[in-house]
This record gives structure tokens, sequence and C-alpha cells, in this order.
């Protein structure tokens, strides 16, 4: 009993953590390949800073587009629709992404991500399970 | 008495049938996302002009000139130089740079000198043309000096083979102190664009 109840002490954090990214990412359908293995951001000189922190499962090469809607502290959007970027992860490998937002203004953000192989795209998921 | 009454249904049918209440008038051109990631040839593109004044903005935000300055700082932008060999409208880059970091409202520009003589025509027509009201005038010597200049130049290495072209674009630009010639802040941002036929 007290060894479960340890485990589950150990899960909120992580639990916590996963929550966190997951409310600050919009993914444009799940991805299949590509994973968020970390984000998190901070104010530096005034200005929001974000980290992301990708990582390729598969073997090959996967491309993935991104961009970052930053949002004052009312919700509305600052500085308008950023230009989507285009990025490139080869097999298994990591990639961090840093951006800082584009007016001391903003107070959050969200993350728009969209990999081109994810079942947005290649109809039933079924079929890759 | 049949006849009339079918060329009347026609009639009526291209004048309501055709309408629709879709507000678009016209053919199959469409209007799309101007922000996406364009990929139409290897060539200098919106996505490049776009990333590469992102990149530059958010990097000088950072930048001690703006972080530590009591005063939002005066800047003049000078030339992006082309070295590609290809046409590129620096212009357009320099000012998406200056738009955004004046939408940041951490720094103010000063009339550049591709801009100048309009300042200049426009500063001798309100005090020489005899037109306007004294006490409405822009007083003549009364322009602010740049405490910064910002530069910078965009290079290509174009690779090819029988089936690959290879495009690597790198813009590398500064702010320079202009009282002291100093380098306060520099940058680069490189894209890789390849393509196969």
């Amino acid at each position: 009993m007290k060894r479960s109840l340890f485990a589950l002490l150990l899960c909120v954090p992580l639990l916590a953590g996963a929550q966190s990214i997951a409310s600050k990412i919009e993914q444009m359908g799940e991805m299949r390949y590509v994973r968020v293995a970390a984000l998190k951001s901070a104010v530096r000189d005034g200005l929001l800073k974000v980290q992301m922190e990708l990582y390729n499962e598969d073997h090959g090469q996967q491309v993935v587009h991104w961009r970052v809607r930053w949002l004052d502290e009312d919700g509305f959007q600052v500085g308008g629709d950023e230009p989507w970027k285009q990025e490139l992860l080869h097999g298994r490998q990591t990639r961090v992404f840093q951006t800082v937002a584009p007016s001391r203004r903003a107070a959050d953000f969200k993350i728009e991500l969209q990999s081109p192989e994810n079942n947005a795209y290649s109809g039933s998921a079924d079929a890759y399970q | 008495m049949k006849l009339r009454l079918i060329a009347l249904a026609g009639l009526c049918a291209l004048a309501t049938g055709c309408a629709t209440n879709s507000p678009i008038v016209g053919g199959n051109v469409q209007y799309g996302d101007a922000k996406a990631v364009e990929t139409v040839t290897n060539e200098f593109g919106s996505t490049d002009l776009q990333m590469m004044a992102e990149a530059m903005t958010r990097s000088m935000l950072q930048s001690r000139v703006i972080t530590r300055a009591k005063e939002r700082p005066l800047i003049t932008v000078a030339d992006v130089k082309n070295k590609t060999g290809e046409y590129i409208d620096t212009r357009a880059i320099t000012n998406s740079i200056r738009t955004q970091l004046l939408k940041s409202g951490d720094v103010r520009f000063v009339t550049d000198i591709a801009d100048m003589k309009a300042q200049t025509d426009e500063l001798a027509r309100q005090n020489q043309s005899g037109l306007y009201k004294k006490s409405t005038t822009a007083k003549m010597g009364r322009m602010v000096g740049a405490q910064y200049r910002l530069e910078g130049e965009i290079t290509s290495i174009v690779k090819r083979t029988s089936d690959i072209k290879d495009v690597y674009y790198k813009l590398s630009m500064i702010l320079t102190d202009i009282e002291s010639g100093t380098i306060e802040w520099a940058e680069e941002k490189d894209i890789r664009k390849t393509s196969r036929r």
C-alpha cells in the first residue's frame, strides 16, 4: 500500500507536466512519429521565451511545421500570425527550437504543430497500429 | 401560351438559379494562407523573407541595446546588400523587420536615407511654399539623429547536380552605434532549400 502510494506520488508531477504540454500544443491531427519531448517557458528581460524539444521516433526523416500564437493577459492574440516554419528531423533525432515573444505584452502562448505524415493526412490510423 | 410560360420559367430559373449565397465573384482564383510554407521553387520566397525578418526581430528584441536601454533607442535602417545571384528585394526584409520592431513598442526609427528626400521635401514645402499657417508648420532643424544603424547582407551558395539543386541563404545583420562605431548586436539566419527533379 505504502509502495503504491509512493509510486502514485511520483507520477503526479509527470502527469501535471504532460497536461501542461498538452494544453500548450495545438496539433493539427495527431502526429504519428514526432512527439513533443519537452516544453518550457520563462520570462527573460520582460519577454516570454519558449523552448520546445521535438523527438522523431521514426528511423527516417520527418518534417514538422510549427508556429506560435502569442496571447496577452486577456487572451487576445499579440503580433498577428507568425509564418509557418518547416523543420527537418533526422531519424531518432531530438531537436530544440527556441523562440521569443514579439512584444512584452505577450503573457501566454499556444504552439500550432503539424507533421505531414500523421493521421490527419494519411487516411485510416488502424493500418499503422 | 404554353411556350410563353416555359420561356418565363426559364428566365426565372436563370435569374434565381445562377445566384448563390457565396460572396465570391469571378473564376478559379483562390486566396491562400499568406503565412504558409511556400515550396513552389527553391528561389528566395515569401517564407524565407518572413522567417528571416522574424528571426532578426526576435533576436534584436533580446539584445542589450534594447533590454538595457533607459529610453527606446533610435535606429535608422541602412541597406541589406544582396550578394546572391538572384534578384531579391532586400528592402522588403528591412521593412518587415522595422514594422515588427515598431509593433513591439521597444524601439523608434528615424527617417532613413531611402525616405530622406520625401521627408526634406515635405519640410521644405511646409516652410518655404508660403502656403501654410506658421503655427502649424513642422519646424526646420528639429529632426532627431539616430543612435544606431541597422544594416546587413544576404548571401547564397548554390550547388547543382543533374537532379538536385541545393540553395543555402544566409542573412547577416549588425547594429552599429553611430557615435562610437561599435557593433552592438549581430545576428545570422540561414536557410537551406533542396529540390529534386
